[in-house]
């Protein structure tokens, strides 16, 4: 048995989860089951997280868990060997730690945060802007998680005047001629399912699940609309005029960005499962939509939703 | 002969940070305090809706995840003169209080406890305990270099109380993400609780919620009654030296926090100079002397003689430490002052009475949590909200606290839309450079720190800046 401390019974089992998180079923048990069995423990693909222009809530979210452990993911599924927050070395040591890791074999990066572009000088790291050292890690890496808003369109660094010039990894990328596969999980924070169910996928079977816009299709393959338990409120057109009395009504007119962000939040939920922020009703700011944090106003009540189409209305708060 | 050791990047914190420093016979001599990354949060919120500010402003930092939205929310009351229902206030406590509580063992145990323990340890286990020999097994076959890679020091070796801190160091982590569960309840989830808006909470609140909070809370007060106070009280056995290292100009503040039943948890106030004063906001000053801006405020990387992004706030000119120690000292804490003479440490500014203000704090905001949760009304009110159509003019402040100390948000709007928005942060009054020819805050507590166990790293230049629980993201933003 190649997964360290399980049987066999336990270790089906959690293939099954796997399996079941990232595909919402269990028909690729034996896919991840085969790939854990093929790598010893030792074997088993390294990651390192890399932070730039970030807040770390992706990592503090990651660490929290929902479905997912983050304790069971970094001592049974992946080789967690760098990462900023946990990392015991600091300075020289550190940096000699990532080099070493990432010249000793195959290792998948996670990024967290953007990359300021127009002001290299806003984000350093070891003495150098990160602009000028992210892609000499990227080059190395057998492929990329772009973990966040921020890492996956700009989020809001990259938001309104954009200040210093914050671009989001596939445009840095490109810019830098970095050539790798890159998955992105967007969401400000990430919720972490979608991040270690997603790396784990990666780990297990040598290769990235199956994506729509870059994104994995489980995760992000419909409109948080589509799913809402508000649905029917909407469908008969009960809306929230105070948020005070009525506390099962579509919060359409509030704002509620659900019709336009593709994303599984209504059944996925968060933090062990106990909420979301429809549940709790507050509108869905959209924190997983590419132009998150949006132009116009997060908590709009537009009159103008009175007497447009459906469509029409999609096209209005795209903007 | 004189040294100087640069580190960067700090590990174990929020964000980018370096610290230069002097070593003169094997002590600190001088030191300078970089911040490394600046994205312009203030300027980012310029131009929008008012309301954005309580959801943008909330994301300069996910490490203190609740404080930003909730000072954010303060400000933004006072702004639309709307202060929030009594049950609105229960409830945003019910989740700073939490905030804090965890906040504080993730700094002790995930961020600090490394430089303190010999996690190797874990390798010299013979006993029967499963969960602790699946991390043997983990550390034996895999490797983790993020533990295995570490500083040299003095480290507590004892395979006994490094076995018991290595499992609640990873107790701690589950923990956390329990009271995370806590916070979600309320606020519909952790990271960044969205059903937070100026006026309450817009969750349905039923017993069902309040008693899942209440299963955490209890989760949470065994192990920090069991696990973590003594923890940190067997570090500060262990290290009896860091109560006089880590000192800074002693100069302390806090604002008034917790007041949703009445009396505050924290009064506000100050100490400068040994002598206790009420804060007055129009004292304080932000300079940028050796930060990255122009005297406008506007951001210059390439200014001469700067080196941090970080920002330098003064009172009367002064810098001023904030923080749990700053909450325990300004408060004269009878538990803490206890506490201390227990332990034969002196009430001042040092690493370790940091960290035993934490642990301090935690045991208090779990008593104030019990009864936040006995005082909430079922049936009445959660929110009086806001008319968001309302083209506001008008300012704001909100004064509150985070794990790390004391924070303050400032919103000015006309016509419904922001003009400025400013964010005077507990890391950038610990970590602002230096200004007005005096030293920041932890720069000058770096001073005669002993440096023994490497030429080109420093553990206990480490243990020093960690005890302040630095968060550069908050602090530039």
């Amino acid at each position: 048995m190649s997964i360290n401390n399980l049987s066999r019974r336990e270790f089906l089992k959690k293939c099954r989860d796997m399996s079941a998180l990232v595909f919402g079923s269990t028909i690729f048990t034996n896919e991840i089951a085969e790939g854990f069995v093929k790598l010893s423990a030792a074997e088993r693909p390294q990651v390192i997280f890399i932070q730039s222009q970030c807040c770390t809530g992706c990592s503090i979210s990651t660490t929290y868990g929902n479905e997912t452990d983050f304790i069971d993911f970094i001592t049974n599924i992946i080789r967690l060997q760098v990462h900023p927050n946990i990392s015991f070395s600091q300075g020289v040591d550190y940096m000699a730690l990532i080099d070493e890791v990432a010249n000793s074999g195959p290792f998948y990066l996670v990024c967290e945060g953007s990359i300021p572009a127009g002001m290299k000088e806003a984000c350093i790291f070891n003495d150098v802007p990160m602009y000028d050292y992210m892609h000499t890690l990227m080059n190395k890496a057998a492929a990329i998680v772009s973990s966040g808003t921020c890492a996956c369109s700009g989020g809001i660094p990259a938001s309104n005047q954009n200040v210093t010039g914050a671009i989001p990894m596939d445009e840095y990328m490109k810019r830098t001629g970095v050539d790798k596969p890159m998955v992105k999980i967007p969401g400000c924070p990430i919720n972490p399912d979608r991040l270690m169910g997603t790396v784990a996928y990666i780990v297990a079977t040598g290769k990235l699940p199956e994506l729509v816009d870059g994104k994995p299709r489980q995760y992000y393959g419909d409109l948080i609309h589509n799913q809402c338990g508000r649905y029917q409120a909407f469908n008969q057109g009960h809306y929230t005029t105070s948020f005070d009395k009525e506390k099962n009504n579509c919060l359409l007119k509030n704002g509620c960005r659900g019709p336009v962000v593709f994303s599984d939040c209504p059944t996925r939920r968060w933090n062990g499962k106990v909420n979301v922020c429809i549940e709790s009703n507050t509108p869905c700011i959209g924190c997983i939509h590419d132009d998150f944090p949006f132009n116009s106003p997060l908590y709009l009540s537009e009159e103008s939703f009175e007497d447009t189409s459906w469509s029409e209305m999609k096209e209005k708060m795209k903007k | 002969m004189a040294k100087t050791i640069s580190i960067e990047p700090i590990t174990r914190i929020e964000g980018h940070m370096k610290v230069e420093t002097h070593i003169e016979n094997g002590k600190v001599s001088n030191a300078q305090i970089s911040g490394q990354m600046y994205r312009g949060f203030e300027k980012f919120l310029e131009g929008r809706h008012p309301v954005d500010a309580a959801r943008i402003a909330q994301r300069v930092c996910g490490v203190c995840h609740e404080v930003h939205g909730i000072a954010s929310i303060l400000a933004l009351e006072e702004l639309y003169n709307n202060p929030s229902v009594p049950n609105g206030h229960i409830l945003r406590d019910l989740i700073l209080g939490m905030h804090l509580i965890t906040d504080h063992l993730l700094h002790f145990y995930t961020l600090c406890m490394p430089d303190y323990v010999d996690f190797t340890k874990i390798l010299e286990y013979n006993g029967n305990d499963t969960s602790i020999n699946n991390l043997k097994n983990w550390v034996i076959k895999t490797k983790p270099q993020f533990v295995l890679k570490r500083n040299s020091g003095n480290y507590i070796s004892d395979t006994n109380t490094c076995l018991g801190m290595i499992n609640n160091y990873f107790q701690a982590l589950k923990l956390r993400s329990r009271g995370a569960t806590g916070m979600a309840l309320i606020g519909a989830k952790a990271p960044f609780a969205h059903a937070v808006l100026p006026g309450g909470i817009t969750t349905d609140i039923t017993p069902a919620t309040l008693m899942q909070y209440h299963t955490v809370l209890e989760e949470l007060k065994g192990f920090v009654i069991n696990q973590y106070i003594p923890d940190v009280m067997e570090v500060a056995k262990r290290y009896p030296e860091y109560f006089d290292i880590g000192v800074s100009y002693n100069n302390f503040y806090t604002n008034e926090t917790f007041k949703s039943l009445g009396d505050p948890v924290f009064k506000g106030g100050i100490i400068l100079d040994g002598n206790d004063q009420s804060f007055d906001f129009n004292h304080v000053k932000e300079y940028y002397d050796t930060s990255y801006y122009t005297p406008a405020g506007e951001p210059d990387p390439k200014k001469d003689g700067a080196y941090s992004w970080t920002k330098s706030p003064r009172y009367n000119g002064e810098p001023v430490e904030v923080g749990p120690l700053a909450r325990m000292i300004v408060n004269k804490d009878p538990y803490f002052f206890k506490t201390m003479k227990k332990l034969g440490g002196k009430v001042q500014s040092s690493t370790m009475g940091r960290h035993v203000a934490r642990a301090v704090e935690s045991r208090n905001l779990l008593d104030h949590l019990y009864s936040l949760l006995d005082s909430y009304k079922l049936g009445e009110s959660n929110i009086r909200e806001v008319d968001f159509a309302q083209k506001i003019t008008g300012k704001g402040t909100g004064f509150s606290i985070a794990a790390r100390g004391a924070l303050i948000h400032q919103i000015e709007a006309v016509d419904g839309k922001i003009t400025k928005y400013n964010m005077i942060v507990p890391s950038t009054w610990n970590f602002g450079p230096m200004a007005q020819g005096k030293m920041g805050v932890v720069e000058k507590s770096l001073v005669n720190t002993p440096v023994k166990y490497s030429t080109e790293n420093s553990i206990e230049v480490g243990r020093v800046i960690r005890s302040y629980d630095p968060c550069t993201a908050c602090s530039i933003h």
